[in-house]
């Protein structure tokens, strides 16, 4: 689903509504960068308080602005509204102030790095962080939260965004900045949104060549043209493909005090968060032979029960042609030999082999029985580096095995079942921290 | 071309076959056809019969845009087929991008054969009748698991006897032969062949060909699995160009190996009515009814909407009436137009495209 009218385009000099050319994109980076040294002089506090300030009245006064933003983000994602509506919120709600500041403390070590350089006890000297002049980020447009956070991280990092939305999802990031203009209008000349047709060589070179940091997300052909289009020195940024899985370990309901009932319920909420679209959806969940519960027993309690209350609140949106065509393939061949539960909720499908086995998203999910640790290692090494989030439940002395054997792998996040999609804000992205990555630093040496 | 034996141990197939051929001559109703064929499949393909009943279908006819369709990829792992005779052919898919290929267990192909020259005939031989026959296929003697090769055979058999030739090797297609072939017919010709074999005939063709009038191009799909894939309409414009043929007489030909019938471009209907029309659209047989279905529920949609087309095929009486079909298309007034298959599930932002991933596994020592 795709909207064919140029979207609004919000540019430095004022709002369009056409389709952009090179010069414009020239002239909007030219106009963002004249601006980076107003945008370091501000507080991590006033940034910060700007924005709980718009996340605040989002929530608050959400007929406003929250649920009109879902309502049409829904109608251009195939997302329900109800969907949009939760991820947002779950964002917003993380938002505050307080929170935004202790994020800059724990990635930057200093509430406000931006000032001047400054020493710390017990290092010698003084550092300070020095901002992009400009950082372009280019969205994909799953997951639509990430235009909010990619707006809130590169202002904490006191850094202009151009910000490049999909045609896919153009919504949010506009209606943010809209809000930021009315609610905390210091913090609007920082930011602009622009929409092109991705692939578009010469729209991409312009920003690319603009920017000092290029934050890039989607597809790894898509990561990789943009990343092309970057010349040394910029740093480039990409997260591309990856996958998230279970796993279910031996001897864990005592130790983790997790019934099966939050077991079944905590998949379903990771498998319907976003229709299971993003990167941090689990394909499938690797259950020990052991468990304390079989496959079809969790098989069971996700489909009969978890899967239909969670769409209570997340109903499913509609499914891609491709996804619903691929969804229907894989229920047929497995029901034929029984290895399927499924209702119009969802479906888990129950595995012989200890093998990695794909969903094509829409909310199925694969169980599949593994011995060892060792198994399960061995069935993920062709992803190796693919991996973002594991949903592990296992007793304290196997974690070591699974932390050390995953991490390997690539596998860069760690959660229980019931958290996969919802990371925690002070935490690293891909492995890659949320705003570290966007400055650089200068160190003064003692005299 | 071999022939199956009949199958004269499965009277119950026998009497089946019996009314899906008045059918298909006209003598009898669709519905009439359906009610004979749910019965003899429930009766006699326990496999199919125990899914239907756990979709809820307990084959009341009164609905066929109701029946549950077997996805097409269940013939990849599952043999689904009456067990009242053995088995005498086994069509399968000619590949996909991965995995096992697709198997079409029969008993018997007489209604897939009368139905495929009686729609064949219908769309083409009617207003366009060849002598000569190029087929850009495997001969059916060589290709025994082709229903491809099975179905141009048996036009071969019914029209052309000894003026039908092949140019598909196992290794390639065998375009010096073909072109040469081309070059020499004197007679209306109809060429027939898959997309990749004339992307392949046109590329080594040295300058063009003025096919005789009353000339006939049946282009049959058939880029699955293939690096490189042109557009249909500019194929269409390449072969009308190349090889002199007007473009009402180049039609589209749809089916798989896991339907008995065959859909067919309506061009050249519409050129003899000289009823202006669109020539993507496609005409199935009467025995052979279609429905797009939403792609989230499976429910079938309204005339007109786009979905993943679903067949209830009579003339695949011996194994599974309904096919629930990858394909996107939609459906209006009975006629059909084709938008391609669904691809595997897509990328849509970071989550690794499922092709992809099933690539690394596949991929892995």
């Amino acid at each position: 689903m795709t909207t064919d009218a140029p979207p609004l385009q919000l540019l430095p000099d004022g709002d369009v509504t056409r389709d952009l050319t090179p010069d414009d994109i020239v002239a909007a980076c030219d106009g963002l960068r004249d601006r980076s040294r107003q945008l370091a002089g501000l507080s991590t506090v006033k940034i910060a308080d700007g924005l709980g300030r718009v996340a605040a009245a989002w929530l608050e006064d959400a007929d406003r602005w929250l649920v009109p933003t879902a309502r049409d983000t829904a109608a251009v994602t195939g997302y329900t509204p109800e969907m949009v509506e939760w991820a947002l919120r779950d964002l917003l709600r993380r938002l505050t102030p307080r929170a935004l500041v202790a994020l800059v403390e724990n990635e930057l070590g200093d509430r406000e790095p931006f000032q001047q350089p400054r020493s710390r006890a017990g290092v010698p000297g003084a550092r300070g962080a020095v901002p992009a002049r400009l950082t372009l980020e280019v969205l994909a447009g799953t997951v639509p939260a990430v235009a909010i956070e990619a707006i809130a991280l590169s202002l904490l990092a006191r850094s202009p965004l151009l910000l490049k939305t999909s045609r896919r999802e153009p919504v949010v990031a506009r209606r943010f900045v809209h809000a930021i203009r009315e609610l905390a209008p210091e913090l609007a000349p920082f930011v602009s949104v622009v929409t092109w047709d991705g692939g578009d060589v010469a729209l991409e070179r312009a920003a690319c060549e603009a920017a000092d940091v290029v934050v890039a997300w989607g597809g790894d052909e898509a990561i990789d043209a943009i990343s092309q289009q970057c010349r040394f020195p910029t740093r480039f940024f990409g997260y591309g493909h990856r996958v998230s899985f279970g796993v279910i370990d031996r001897g864990t309901a005592a130790h983790e005090r997790m019934s099966l009932h939050d077991v079944a319920h905590g998949l379903a909420l990771d498998v319907a968060a976003y229709d299971q679209r993003g990167c941090m959806s689990p394909h499938c969940v690797f259950v020990a032979r052991s468990a304390p519960w079989s496959m079809d027993a969790i098989a069971q309690k996700i489909v009969d029960e978890a899967l239909p209350q969670v769409a209570e609140t997340l109903p499913r949106g509609t499914l891609e042609p491709d996804v619903g065509a691929a969804f229907m393939q894989a229920i047929g061949v497995a029901e034929f030999d029984g290895r399927a539960h499924h209702n119009a909720f969802g479906a888990v499908i129950m595995h012989t082999e200890t093998r990695f086995v794909p969903s094509p998203g829409g909310r199925l999910i694969h169980l599949v029985p593994f011995e060892t640790p060792d198994e399960v290692f061995a069935a993920l090494r062709p992803l190796r580096d693919a991996i973002s989030t594991v949903g592990l439940i296992t007793t304290p002395a196997e974690r070591g095995t699974w932390l050390s054997g995953l991490s390997a792998l690539g596998a860069r996040r760690f959660t229980r079942p019931g958290r996969m999609q919802r990371p925690l804000w002070l935490r690293d992205h891909d492995g890659r921290p949320r705003i570290g990555d966007r400055v650089e630093w200068v160190s003064v040496e003692p005299s | 071309m071999t022939q199956p034996p009949p199958a004269h141990d499965a009277p119950a197939l026998r009497a089946t076959e019996s009314v899906v051929r008045d059918v298909i001559a006209g003598r009898a109703s669709f519905e009439a056809g359906l009610d004979a064929v749910l019965a003899y499949q429930r009766a006699h393909n326990a496999p199919l019969a125990d899914w239907w009943a756990r979709r809820g279908f307990d084959g009341d006819a009164s609905d066929w845009r109701a029946i549950p369709g077997v996805p097409t990829d269940v013939f990849r792992h599952v043999r689904l087929v009456s067990s009242e005779a053995p088995t005498t052919r086994v069509y399968r898919t000619s590949g996909t991008t991965h995995g096992a290929r697709g198997a079409h267990h029969r008993i018997s192909t007489a209604c897939y054969d009368a139905g495929a020259i009686v729609h064949f005939a219908r769309c083409l031989v009617d207003h366009a009748p060849f002598e000569r026959l190029v087929a850009l296929t495997f001969d059916p003697s060589d290709a025994p698991d082709s229903s491809l090769a099975h179905m141009v055979g048996l036009f071969a058999d019914t029209w052309t006897p000894s003026a039908t030739t092949y140019h598909l090797t196992p290794s390639d297609v065998d375009v010096a032969s073909a072109i040469d072939a081309l070059r020499s017919t004197t007679a209306p010709t109809c060429v027939f062949g898959t997309a990749f074999a004339f992307v392949h005939l046109l590329d080594a063709l040295d300058g063009d060909i003025a096919l005789p009038a009353g000339s006939t191009i049946v282009e049959t799909g058939g880029f699955k699995g293939r690096s490189r894939v042109v557009e249909r309409d500019a194929l269409y414009a390449d072969l009308v160009a190349r090889l002199g043929v007007p473009r009402s007489h180049v039609l589209s030909e749809y089916s798989m190996t896991e339907l008995s019938s065959q859909l067919y471009a309506a061009s050249l209907i519409d050129h003899v009515a000289s009823t202006p029309g669109d020539p993507h659209r496609l005409i199935a047989p009467p025995w052979c009814r279609v429905v797009a279905a939403d792609p989230t529920t499976l429910a079938p949609l309204p005339d007109g909407e786009r979905g993943l087309l679903r067949f209830v095929d009579l003339a695949n009486v011996d194994s599974v009436v309904a096919i629930q079909t990858s394909d996107l298309g939609l459906v209006r007034d009975g006629a059909v137009w084709l938008e391609g298959r669904a691809p595997g599930a897509t990328p849509r932002g970071c989550s690794l495209a499922i092709e992809e991933i099933v690539a690394r596994l596949e991929d892995a020592p």
